[in-house]
């Protein structure tokens, strides 16, 4: 048990005789490019980070109905989650417990049931093993009780409607794995009455690169914008008649463990046209809201937010409004407003997750959302400007997907295996500003490497056993 | 099968294959496909009629005589003329398109041409499938697309113009790392 104990929360030992901690060096804090193709790295996170992490599975609105289920992953797992007749929402593993065929065969659909195809045995929803065909000859035997022939059932909770999975029983409760994250969260996604819905299932689109390209750079590069994103610049989408000449750069970024959300300051008077000429000292937080709404609000929408939040969150949502965050170790999410060149603020807003494949290939899942009671026009606005933005046509990921397969392939050259990702540029210590009201680690200003380095101390803990 | 059933074409007569007209359609298709192939953007956008939609609906394998496999409002592609001009002009006027510099090398072959006549008697509805090859950087391996087009074709004096597009993709994951070109 003491042996068992020590190998779980030891430093993995590959078969070179090379560890984890030896690819995450923290002294100089370089991650060794080795660890996104490794076959061993990967196989080793998907025991260690994916078996045990929440992570995003679907909204719950895709099953709004009893019966109702969509097929997707935990890891590289394929799981059913389903609707069940009491409301609640269950998540159970596609593999039949008899030979492995998929039990469901379906990415969506309606069931009470699910019956294999190969031997016809039968599951409920939520797992439970109902019987296998011709009972009299008692095809499953009689060496195991049927309670032990179920589907393997995940935990499920929900956060804003999203719905989380972890086959991890020891995992802690999803609240306290989102932990203070949540102060910041609820400020782009659970923020009004109504609460918000997707417009549909995910685009789902396949990426040749290491599903850590995606998630170390969600992890809080906002600094790339300015380079790989620069044509938004170019197009004055971004404007950059201010006097600083790096756009959107100002604010504060936050971190819980891994989990991160980035703050852009509004004041910044080149970011922000409605705000421009005004006097912001002056204006309190509503009505600056009302001149300059959270992506996917209109102003009518802004009264609802001195609702549920105190002054403190409001003051935030008005002057550094958090946008984009992650949580570990897969899921991205983006509340940004964007303006359009005939000058009208539309915004992008999206949920997703990056799914492991491979070693060197990942699945992109991108929802978009929109506030259950936006009026249709907005709604349009949402669903247009999302998809030309983020996802598998928007034209500012489409330069990050164009980069993550060069860094997947580089690793996988001897002397690029060697090459390391370096994180050297950080705030250098908290540097939350006094008066800040947001809990967890804070570094206020220009976007540096401290919240990504963050994501690799993370990633060790999981993969060196210490998940919890 | 369910691209049809979800987009019922209208009553409107079949154009025959025979007729002149069904000829200068797929003359007309294929120059455009050309015009991509060559990217020549600015040159596809002559051919682009401003109050376009275009839209690839995302699609999800459902049970057998379910409703339709395509999402109403989830789309890969969800353009509108504003947005379409403003990606093409990204591709065209700025020097950081990353996605697309250098540019991929395609090929669209466009086949299995349909046309009927629409409630409007300038727009024709038309069909065709297409197979998208794209070839990026020194990769050997072809991205490759395949799917069935849903066209509202506008007669602007001589030629044509495209009023509305959608791709019904053969995917349900789309095995391609961005959409940045065209079909």
């Amino acid at each position: 048990m003491a042996l068992d104990n020590l190998v779980r929360t030891s430093s993995p030992v590959l078969a070179d005789g090379t560890t984890i901690d030896d690819l995450v060096d923290v002294d100089y804090r370089e991650v060794s490019l080795r660890l996104l193709t490794d076959p061993e790295v990967y196989k080793l996170e998907l025991e260690r980070i994916f078996a045990k992490a929440w992570t995003v599975v679907a909204h719950e609105d895709e099953i709004p109905e009893p019966g109702d289920y969509v097929l997707r992953f935990v890891g590289q797992d394929e799981v059913i989650v389903s609707r069940a007749p009491d409301g609640s929402i269950t998540a159970v593993l596609n593999v039949c417990a008899h030979r492995a065929a998929k039990v469901c065969r379906y990415e969506a659909g309606n069931a009470n049931r699910f019956t294999c195809a190969y031997h016809n045995w039968t599951f409920r929803a939520d797992g439970a093993f109902l019987g296998s065909p011709i009972a009299r000859e008692t095809m499953h035997g009689t060496l195991r009780p049927k309670e032990e022939l179920g589907l393997q059932p995940a935990r499920v909770d929900l956060y804003a409607g999203m719905v989380f999975a972890t086959f991890d029983r020891e995992a802690p409760p999803l609240r306290e794995y989102l932990g203070p994250m949540t102060w910041y969260w609820d400020m782009m996604f659970d923020r009004s009455r109504s609460g918000l819905t997707v417009l549909g299932a995910p685009q789902r689109f396949s990426i040749k690169a290491n599903w850590k390209c995606a998630g170390e750079q969600f992890a809080g590069d906002i600094f790339h914008t300015l380079s790989l994103h620069k044509s938004m610049q170019e197009l004055q989408l971004i404007s950059t008649d201010g006097p600083v000449q790096e756009p959107a750069m100002a604010g504060l970024s936050a971190s819980h463990r891994a989990h991160f959300v980035r703050m852009f300051d509004l004041a910044e008077d080149h970011y922000i046209n409605a705000l421009k000429g005004r006097d912001l000292a002056a204006l309190p937080s509503l009505e600056r809201l009302r001149l300059s709404p959270p992506a996917g609000m209109t102003p009518e929408m802004v009264d609802e937010l001195a609702e549920r939040f105190e002054p403190e969150r409001l003051k935030v949502l008005a002057e550094t409004p958090p946008q984009v965050g992650s949580l570990f170790p897969n899921v991205g999410a983006l509340a940004m407003p964007f303006p359009m060149p005939d000058g009208t603020v539309s915004a992008f807003f999206s949920w997703r997750v990056w799914v492991p494949k491979s070693p060197e290939t990942f699945e992109l899942f991108s929802w978009t959302l929109v506030e259950r009671d936006a009026p249709q026009e907005l709604r349009d606005q949402m669903r247009i400007m999302t998809a030309a933005t983020f996802g598998t046509s928007g034209f500012v990921e489409a330069d990050d997907t164009d980069v993550w397969p060069q860094m997947t392939k580089a690793s996988l050259g001897a002397l690029g295996a060697k090459q390391k990702l370096r994180y050297q540029a950080v705030t250098g210590g908290e540097t939350k500003p006094e008066a800040w009201a947001g809990p967890g680690d804070v570094y206020c200003g220009f976007p540096k490497d401290d919240t990504q380095w963050n994501f690799w101390l993370e990633y060790r803990e999981f993969m060196n056993g210490r998940a919890w | 099968m369910t691209v049809t059933d979800s987009t019922a074409p209208t009553t409107g007569r079949r154009v025959r294959a025979a007729e002149s007209l069904h000829g200068e359609i797929v003359e007309h298709l294929e120059d455009e496909a050309l015009l991509l192939d060559d990217n020549d953007l600015m040159g596809w956008l002559q051919t682009l009629a401003e109050d376009i939609v275009y839209r690839a609906p995302v699609r999800v394998t459902r049970e057998p005589g379910e409703r339709s496999q395509f999402e109403p409002e989830m789309a890969h592609f969800d353009e509108n003329g504003m947005t379409l001009f403003l990606k093409l002009m990204r591709m065209t006027q700025t020097s950081s398109a990353w996605a697309e510099n250098p540019a991929s090398r395609t090929r669209r072959i466009i086949s299995n041409v349909r046309v009927y006549e629409t409630e409007l008697p300038d727009e024709y509805r038309v069909e065709s499938s297409v197979l998208l090859l794209r070839s990026r950087y020194d990769d050997p391996n072809y991205d490759i697309l395949s799917g069935r087009r849903i066209d509202r074709l506008r007669r602007v004096d001589e030629s044509f113009k495209l009023a509305a597009r959608t791709i019904y993709f053969d995917q349900a994951t789309l095995g391609v790392q961005n959409l940045a070109v065209y079909l």
